[in-house]
């Protein structure tokens, strides 16, 4: 199964839970991976015409800090799509986790991304690939291959449809959001920040 | 107060009808009573759906302040179950936070009887009736267990009732046109079956009434069950009847038509009705004995005015006299008691018969007269037939004075004998030969 981020859906969940955003900035650490990713991100921006999209690509920890300082004030929310890669000032690799709870300390703004681990950590929120969907469509995969005969290169490779919304309580109560009970009811939800139940 | 048959099947049809709309009612109110029950449990299982929703957000720590949108979830409850009026959440205090219809967040409750229930609410879930609305209370408790708020689900009572209103207004109608339906085949059934051969039943044995047996009244009916056999052995009861039943009058014809005196009395010996014959003697006609007592007739009761009737049937061929003006006629009394079992009038009668028996007591006396004679006849033939002293030879007897007289004029003075003379044949062959003797044997 091609793995896909779900962008649209998750700027749409960010915008239910901050109805008023007009500017996100989106993140990219100085990785070649995300090359392809924020290729097909801008192309979907045209969906949002009352959004302006900012695209940052950040090469350290540092630069990060300041560069989210700074949002604080020019931007409605963050995307914070790639930090694997930010150096703190030893040259050392910043793990993703603790940019993170920096973040989570240190901004005040509504953030995105696209897995459900992030969302452990402190973003707000994602729509993430579904498990369920991934394994529902190799299912679906299989049977064409096993009960129908058909060759494995006749099947299109294809990403899932559906994604899984989630949302970090937690946050959102940190960031002052009043969440719409609907929102609650009907997507995953995450009350805790990871580092307090298993440190960083 | 007489009903007729048809009169009590309309009553028996009234009955049956008016229990069956009170069993409906009563049966009614048993399947509202059971449910309301079910309207409760229905109730509160929104308002729990509800509950669960708020409880699920709850979890999440989220402060009960912070909640937004819940009205949605109100209005879900709308959408999704109908006949529910409202759905709400409300502070301890009856303040809306959430309600179905938006516009009426953030407003009071104000009806009492549910505020009080609200503030009361902490104990429990409610369910009761205010108004036209079934309404569901549950308690909302925050993480300290810290009654926050309530659930209020209102189900419309007209609503909750339609179908059972429909099912009892339908069960009423139904079971009503049923009744009708079967009172009517009923009421059809009995009058061919049942009323419509009584009612000739009762013609018939009207018209005998009327007129008596005059003819062969017979009732005509094709029916086999019970009335038919009535009919069949009323037919068969008229045929045996008509040949053994006699009218007043024939019994009177016959009556009169007697020599005897018939005298019908009743328990004190006053005439109820006499015969002719009775009448023909005083050449009076019947009416004018009619109350007299018997014992102006008849010498027997004039001896025994208060007889005992008990003993009166003992009285047979009792010789005695009928009384007359001028004359007492000899007669022979008998006399026999006649029950009347005229339902509660149980009384009797009594048959005075006096046979006129004149003729027969002259005869009697004739005949008494005659043995006199013979008795007087008899002692001369003994007299004749005592010791007579004859003669031997001669055959002369001799008589009271002493004088030998010839036996055929002895006999002929004592009775009515007259003697002819012959010979027998011997004494007239003994003569021949004498004869002959003297004069020589004819040639």
């Amino acid at each position: 199964m091609l793995e896909r981020e779900h962008f649209i859906e998750s700027i749409n969940l960010l915008k239910k839970l901050v109805p008023n955003i007009k500017k996100i900035v989106i993140i990219f650490d100085d990785a070649d991976m995300w090359y392809d990713i924020k290729e097909r991100m801008m192309m979907q921006t045209k969906k949002f015409n009352d959004i302006e999209f900012f695209w940052e690509t950040i090469h350290s920890f540092e630069e990060y800090k300041n560069k989210i300082k700074k949002y604080q004030n020019i931007a409605d929310a963050i995307g914070t799509i790639g930090i694997f890669n930010f150096k703190d000032k030893n040259n050392q690799n910043v793990p993703y986790q603790e940019v993170l709870k920096w973040t989570v300390e240190n901004s005040k703004l509504p953030d995105f991304s696209f897995w459900v681990d992030r969302v452990y950590f402190g973003t707000l929120c994602a729509v993430t690939v579904s498990e369920y969907e991934q394994g529902l469509s190799a299912g679906k995969i299989a049977y064409q291959i096993l009960v129908e005969g058909k060759r494995p290169n006749e099947i299109p490779v294809a990403p899932t449809i559906k994604g899984k919304p989630i949302i970090n309580i937690k946050r959102a109560k940190n960031l002052g959001l009043k969440i719409d009970s609907e929102i609650l009811l009907s997507i995953e939800t995450i009350n805790k920040y990871q580092w307090e139940q298993y440190g960083l | 107060m007489v009903y007729s048959l048809k009169t009590k099947f309309y009553i028996v049809l009234v009955i049956i009808l008016i229990s069956n709309i009170i069993i409906t009612l009563f049966l009614s109110y048993y399947i509202m009573t059971d449910y309301t029950s079910i309207i409760k449990s229905r109730t509160l299982a929104i308002a729990k759906n509800l509950k669960f929703q708020l409880d699920k957000i709850m979890e999440l720590e989220i402060p009960f302040d912070d909640l937004i949108g819940f009205e949605k979830q109100c209005q879900n409850i709308i959408n999704q179950y109908e006949g529910t009026k409202h759905a709400m959440v409300v502070d301890v205090n009856g303040k809306i936070i959430f309600y179905n219809d938006k516009s009426l967040n953030n407003t009071n409750i104000k009806d009492d009887d549910l505020l009080e229930l609200i503030k009361n609410s902490s104990k429990g879930e409610k369910f009761t009736l205010i108004g036209n609305t079934y309404e569901a209370i549950l308690p909302i408790f925050d993480k300290d267990n810290k009654h926050v708020a309530s659930i209020i689900v209102g189900y419309s009572k007209q609503f909750a009732h339609h179908p059972i209103n429909n099912l009892i207004k339908s069960f009423l109608i139904l079971s009503g046109i049923l009744s009708i339906i079967f009172g009517l085949a009923i009421y059809i059934i009995l009058t061919i079956y049942v009323t419509k051969p009584v009612a000739n039943l009762i013609n018939s044995i009207n018209h005998i009434k009327k007129l008596g047996f005059v003819t062969k009244e017979r009732v005509h009916t094709n029916s086999k069950d019970e009335i038919g056999y009535l009919s069949i052995c009323y037919n068969q009861m008229i045929d045996k009847l008509y040949h053994t039943t006699i009218t007043k009058d024939y019994l009177n014809n016959i009556l009169n038509n007697l020599d005897d005196i018939i005298a019908i009395v009743d328990n004190s010996y006053k005439i109820k009705d006499i015969n002719l014959a009775f009448a023909k003697i005083f050449d009076q006609p019947p009416e004018k004995f009619l109350g007299e007592h018997i014992k102006k007739f008849v010498s027997f009761f004039e001896e025994n005015p208060v007889y005992p009737i008990k003993d009166l049937e003992t009285i047979r061929n009792y010789e005695t006299y009928f009384l007359t003006k001028d004359n007492k006629i000899p007669v022979l009394l008998s006399c026999s008691i006649l029950n009347n079992n005229n339902g509660a009038d149980n009384t009797m009668d009594i048959i005075i018969s006096c046979k006129d028996v004149t003729v027969l007591k002259n005869a009697e006396q004739e005949k008494e007269k005659l043995i006199a004679e013979l008795k007087i006849a008899l002692q001369n033939i003994k007299t004749l037939s005592g010791l007579l002293p004859i003669c031997s030879s001669c055959k002369k007897i001799r008589n009271d004075k002493g004088y030998w007289e010839q036996l055929e004029l002895y006999i002929t003075k004592h009775t009515d004998t007259l003697f002819s003379h012959g010979l027998c044949p011997d004494c007239a062959k003994k003569s021949r030969e004498e004869l002959e003797k003297i004069f020589g044997k004819k040639k």
